[in-house]
Order: C-alpha cells, then structure tokens, then sequence
C-alpha cells in the first residue's frame, strides 16, 4: 500500500489515499468525493450522511492475516441503497496492492475479488433464475438483477464515480457455493466482475471485533411498545429487523428515514385488528430436529387457481446458534422446514430440479402474493408482495424456489410432523393434517424394505420345514386296489382279481335288505328295490393298515370318455368304529360345439383327508355312475403321510400379502399426494390444473 | 404394524410346521362314528352290510 497525503481541493483539510488501488477519497471534513487524475486531484461530488447500519467492521481496521486470508485493511466504504434497503461494500487493500470488496450477505462474510470479466449478456437481458456459463469461471445462476444507487461513502474508493450515481448489477450463484456479482455500472457493458466465498468472521482475523460480537449478544431482544396501539413488543432480532407487524393491532411498523434496522419504529400503515393469527405466536421458541429456533414473524400467503384462493403460512425463524434465517412452511396442517441454498447449486428443468445429486419432481407452481404479516422482518415486507412459487418435491425433502422481476431464491428443506411442530412450540392447537402433504413422507418409506425381508426368512423357514416334513414323512400306499364293471346293467364293480369279479360278485355284497314298506304300495316298492340295488353296488376292502398318524392322499382314476363315476369312500377304523367320509369323482367330457372343441373335467383326482391314526381300517366303496355310460373300471390309491404341496404355497401367498398390500399403500398414498398438484408425478402439467404462471414463461 | 406383521408370519409359519408334520389337512373328509352293530356283528364291517341304503 502507498499513502499519499494531500489537501481536499473543496475545503482544503487534509485528506489522504492510504492505498495504490484508492481512486478517490472521501474528505472527512467536507465529505466531497475527491478523485485524483494524475498529479491532480478533483472535487467530484459530495456524499450524503452515512446510514447507521449493524456491520461491525469500521476503514481503518486490519486483519492479522489467517490460513483463509492474507493480511489487510480496511480503506474505505461504499454504502448503496435499493430503495429497499441499504448496505455496505468495504474496500479493502492487500499488502500487495491488490484490493477486494468485504460484503455481508445470507448471514456470512463475502470476500470479492476481481477477476477479468467473461463475456456475458447485457444487463437488460438478465433474468433471476437464468443459468450462465462464465467458461473458466464455471456456470453459474442469476440470482438477483438490481440497480443501486452510490448514497455515501467514506475513506478511498477504487473506482471514480460521482456520488448518486446509479449501479447496474447482478448477483450470482455458483455451483460451489462461491458468489459473483456482474458490475455493469451505469452503462450497458460489463465493468467488473467479482467472486468471492463465504467466509466466517474468525477467518477474516480482524482485530477489534470482539466488542461487536457482545453488541450483537446484547441486542437480541428488545422490548419497546407499539406507536399505534401502545402494545408491549419485544424484538427478537433487533439487529436485523426492519418491518415490524404488531401482533396486536395488525400496525405495520417501520423507520421512514432508512431502508436498514431504524432507531425508532414508526407506524407506516395503521390497522385496528390483526389481520390473522398464527397458530405459532411470533417470539415462540423451540428445537426442531435437534436446533433451537425463535420465530420472528409470519405471513399468510395465497393463490388463486380456477376461481378459488388458496392460504398457506409462512413463518420466518432465526436459527438460534448460526443466526441464520430458515421458514416453516404450513399447508393445509402439513409442515416443512426450508432453509436458503445457494441457487448455482440447483439445477432446474422444466419437469425436475436437482440439489446435491438428489433429484426433485415439480409438483407445484403459483403466482403467491403475502396477504397478511405479523411478527418481525428483515426486509421491507409488504401486502401484495407477489413472486412466482414453486415447488419440487422428493419426499420427505422439498426444494422451493421463489422468484421476483428482481431476484430469485431457492431454498431446501424436509416435512416436519405436526406432532413434533406442536411439542418443539408447545402449541397444541396447530391445525389437523388433512390429506397428504407434499412432501409428507409415506408412513412406510423407512421400514417397507423390513417388511420384506421378514416375508422372505419366513418364506425361506417355511421351505424348510417342508423339505423336512417331506424328508420324514411316510409316503407309504396303503391301499391300491382297481374294480372292474361286472354288472353293467345294476351297475355293479367289483376288485380285480377276485372271485366276484370273474362272475361272482353278489358273494362279496351283502344280501339285500327286506323292503320295509307294504308291497301294495307301488312307490315304496320302487324304492324298496331302488334301495336294494344301491346296497348290493357297496363294496367293502380287506384291511389295511397305517402306520403312523398323517394325513392320507386318496386318489381315483378312472377311464371315463364323456360319462363319470362318483365313488362315496368311507375309511373305518376297525378297532374303533371311527370313519371318515368322502367322495371321489372321476368324470371326462369333451365334444365339438360350434367347431370350437371343448373338454372338462379329470379322469382322476386326488382328495386330502386330515390326521388319518395308526391302526386297521376298512375301506367302504360306493360308486355311483350311469346307466349306459359306466366306465369300464375305476382305481383307488391310499397314500399315508404325504406332505402337502399346496399348503407352502398358501402359506408363502399368505406371507407375502401384507408386503404386497403396503404396494397398494403406498400407489394410493401417492396418488392421493398428486391429485392435490398442478402436475402428474411424472412431471407434466395436468389438464386444467390452473397452473397460473402460463404466461410469465 | 411391523411388530403385528412379524407375530402373524411367525404364527403363519409354526401353524403351517404343525399342519406338515401332523398331517393337518382342510376340509375333504367327513368324520363320524359307524353303527356299533357293525362292529358286533359277526364278520364285522366286511360280511355285515350296516350301511344298507346308505344311512
């Protein structure tokens, strides 16, 4: 740095450019904008009174130098105003006669440094939210496009511009987290080009600044009373707050000399009521997922869509450890915690949005105008504030971005429960949840996976356990045994290979029962003898035994070509008198109709019979079949013990379907989230939607 | 509602080791007790023809 001492050519005090890159100086004594040119220097204006505002470095203080910065000081100060607020740039000189720009932005400080400026579009062709590629630089997204105006200024400036001229710029976001800021000055071509990062004030190494940091302690409440209604307020965020809403009369309070923090809160625009309460009182404190929040203020935003108006709040928290700004967004009872993103790390399309590598599906997009505030801001908020929402969701995650003519804001964040909002706030009246959230998280989302796990062990225990059950059981045919027609006119069978079945069947049947009825009655005769044949058709086997207590697979067969038989089959236990009943059936039909051939029916089946005991049985045999169209034979086979196939596989579906059911959970979960969006949760605009931002794109 | 999914397989699966290994089966049998006269009956079930008409 070379100082050089010279007189102030308005009131001749002395004045002194204390570094190589100080174009023009501010008098202490007059306050002219004193440039040099060459050996000369020239009185170029003269700058209004400073605005007090809350940043605690002050020209002449000077860093030690850190690991993240090289020793400098602090020249001189540009303070520039939007009409909306005012802020200062510091300029800064390195030893090595380098200079930056010292900013305080999004909570941290900004050290900009300039670079060779990219070629870029004129400043009129700049939008919020439009990506640029810088080359070398990188890509980055247009975050704010703003003029300011040069209101003062003290110490050495590096750049000579008269007092109350108008700056053209814009503010950029980097891909990795850097900031830039396009210097258009007040003509349409670039002049600067700036990028800095975030850095924390211990990294700066400023020396004095621990005074600042117990101001800052000492000014985080502030009680005072309202100008409109005499209500008791207390500040939150002093330091910061530029609006105030009471919370008691609805009274917009405000400084009218500055756009910073004012000194004394005057009503800008009187109300008699509030104009809505929110169900988390503004000066509420809670922890949020493990960080402790203040809530500052809150603001009833609305849409409109098809005719309908839609509400929603908005509240504005002060993080209480970092200081920095986050919202919690309220919906129809469904709450999400959102906190700035730089807006060079998201990328958008028109259907997604992407953030750190995880990928956002569009869900909503509206014209959202603030309708009511109470509490406490940082900015000059307003009613009928307006910008363009929208909303990606990945649940339970939600990206936000918010845009303006002016600027554009992301911010990122995940659903909150209800439950844990009204705990952390101890506000057990929030509003119910109704419907599901846009970004509420499936109930499931965490342990669906577990579900299935569980389905698959047990699946996998229960092949097991068949494979052993089929290792130990029996499996022995006990009875086998084929009958033959013998008698097709009475329709009687009787066992291969035994007497009976070569012509002398009626020694194996029994005698036929005496009629019971009068033989004068013709009607009781025909059953009578009805009866008489169907008790000579029943056969009864020779003993078989089982050997161990199982279940028995009884199957027939039987060679029937569009005819049937249908054999009532008794198993009796002989020592017992015990007996088990049941029918099988073989029957086979088949023909052509209409030249499309058909067929139904098996010519053998298999029927289970359960727990079947150990011991000597005797199997009864009736088959019935019809006249004419008896099959010539039918077979009978007995197995004992074995494992039952169907009855895995019922165990295995009945295993699965709760699984499958949190399938059908979780379609009809999200289908009930996307019939409340403007899009279809592939992304594109649902017919009639009244997605009402058509025609700002 | 994982804890009750995780009692009901576990019930599932020791109902369908009990119904493997006993032979449990549904349905497909009638089970009754015969006539005793069938039994007392000199040739037992095989000569004495109890179930006449099937009743």
């Amino acid at each position: 740095m070379s100082a050089r001492a010279a007189a102030c050519p308005n009131c001749g005090a002395e004045i002194l450019f204390s570094a190589g890159t100080s174009v023009v100086t501010i008098c202490p004594q007059c306050r002219s904008a004193v440039a040099r040119k060459g050996v000369n220097l020239e009185a170029i204006g003269v700058v209004a009174e400073l605005v007090p505002t809350s940043s605690p470095f002050k020209v002449g203080m000077r860093s030690r130098g850190t690991k993240a910065m090289k020793p400098f000081a602090i020249v001189g100060r540009l303070q520039l105003s939007t009409g909306e607020g005012t802020w200062d740039e510091w300029h800064v000189a390195f030893a090595d006669g380098g200079y930056a720009w010292l900013a305080e932005a999004q909570g941290g400080f900004w050290m900009m440094l300039p670079l060779a400026p990219p070629p870029v579009p004129e400043w009129t062709q700049l939008a919020p939210g439009q990506s640029l590629d810088l080359g070398a630089y990188g890509r980055f997204a247009v975050a704010e496009v703003r003029q300011a105006t040069y209101v003062s200024a003290e110490g050495d400036l590096p750049f000579e511009a008269p007092p109350g001229s108008v700056f053209r710029y814009a503010d950029l976001s980097g891909a990795d987290g850097s900031l830039g800021t396009l210097d258009y000055g007040d003509d349409p071509g670039l002049d600067g080009f700036y990028v800095g990062r975030r850095l924390e004030l211990e990294e700066l190494g400023i020396e004095g600044l621990a005074a600042w940091k117990d101001r800052k302690v000492a000014a985080k409440a502030q009680a005072l009373n309202c100008p409109s209604c005499g209500g008791a307020l207390e500040l939150k965020d002093p330091a910061n707050t530029v609006r105030v809403a009471c919370p008691h009369c609805g009274s917009l309070l405000g400084g009218k000399a500055g756009d910073g923090p004012p000194d004394k809160f005057e009503v800008l625009k009187k109300l008699s009521a509030v104009p809505f309460k929110p169900a988390i009182p503004p000066g509420s404190e809670g922890a949020l997922n493990g960080h402790p929040y203040t809530v500052l203020g809150a603001l009833q935003k609305s849409t409109t869509s098809d005719g309908a108006t839609y509400f929603w709040i908005e509240y504005l928290l002060k993080e209480q450890k970092s200081e920095a700004y986050h919202w919690l967004a309220e919906s129809n009872g469904h709450f999400t915690l959102l906190e700035p993103v730089p807006g060079g790390e998201v990328e958008a399309s028109a259907r997604y949005a992407t953030y750190k590598g995880a990928r956002y599906r569009i869900f909503s997009r509206s014209h959202a105008t603030v309708s009511a505030v109470v509490g406490e801001f940082y900015w000059a908020v307003s009613r009928g504030e307006a910008t363009i929402a929208t909303d990606y969701v990945a649940p339970p995650r939600m990206l936000s971005s918010e845009s303006s003519d002016a600027e554009s804001a992301w911010t990122e964040g995940a659903y909150v429960p209800r439950d844990d909002v009204a705990a952390a706030f101890r506000t057990p009246d929030l509003p119910v949840p109704s419907g599901v959230g846009a970004a509420q998280p499936w109930p499931h989302e965490g342990t669906s996976h577990l579900w299935w796990r569980t389905a698959r062990l047990l699946a996998l225990a229960a092949i097991v356990v068949f494979v052993a059950a089929k290792v130990t059981a029996p499996k022995k045919v006990v009875f086998d045994r084929t009958y033959d027609l013998v008698d097709p006119v009475r329709l009687v069978y009787a066992e291969r290979g035994t007497p009976s079945a070569a012509g002398g069947w009626a020694q194996q049947t029994a005698p036929a029962p005496k009629p019971a009825s009068a033989p004068g009655n013709p009607v009781a005769a025909r059953e009578a003898k009805e009866e008489a044949e169907a008790a000579q058709r029943v056969i009864l086997s020779d003993p078989f035994e089982t050997t161990r207590k199982a279940n028995m697979e009884a199957d027939i067969w039987a060679p029937t070509d569009n005819s049937w038989v249908d054999v009532g089959v008794s198993l009796i236990a002989e020592g017992t008198g015990e007996a088990r009943s049941f029918g099988l059936v073989s029957d086979r039909y088949h023909g052509v109709d209409g030249g499309e051939s058909w067929s139904e029916g098996q010519q053998s089946r298999t029927v289970w019979v359960s727990r079947v005991p150990a011991g000597k049985w005797v199997a009864r045999l009736d088959p019935e079949t019809e006249r004419g169209q008896a099959p010539p034979q039918f077979r009978v086979r007995l197995t004992s013990g074995v494992p039952h196939l169907s009855q895995l596989v019922w165990t295995l579906v009945l295993l699965f379907v709760p699984p499958f059911l949190l399938i059908f959970s979780r379609l009809s979960w999200e289908g009930r989230r996307w019939a409340e969006s403007d899009f279809t949760s592939s992304g594109g605009e649902r017919p009639g939607s009244g997605s009402d931002t058509d025609s700002d794109e | 509602m994982r804890r009750i999914f995780q009692a009901f397989g576990g019930l599932l699966l020791l109902g369908y080791a009990w119904a493997a290994f006993t032979g449990w089966e549904t349905g497909g049998a009638v089970k009754h007790e015969t006539l005793p006269q069938g039994a007392r009956n000199a040739g037992g079930y095989r000569t004495w023809h109890f179930w006449s008409g099937g009743k």
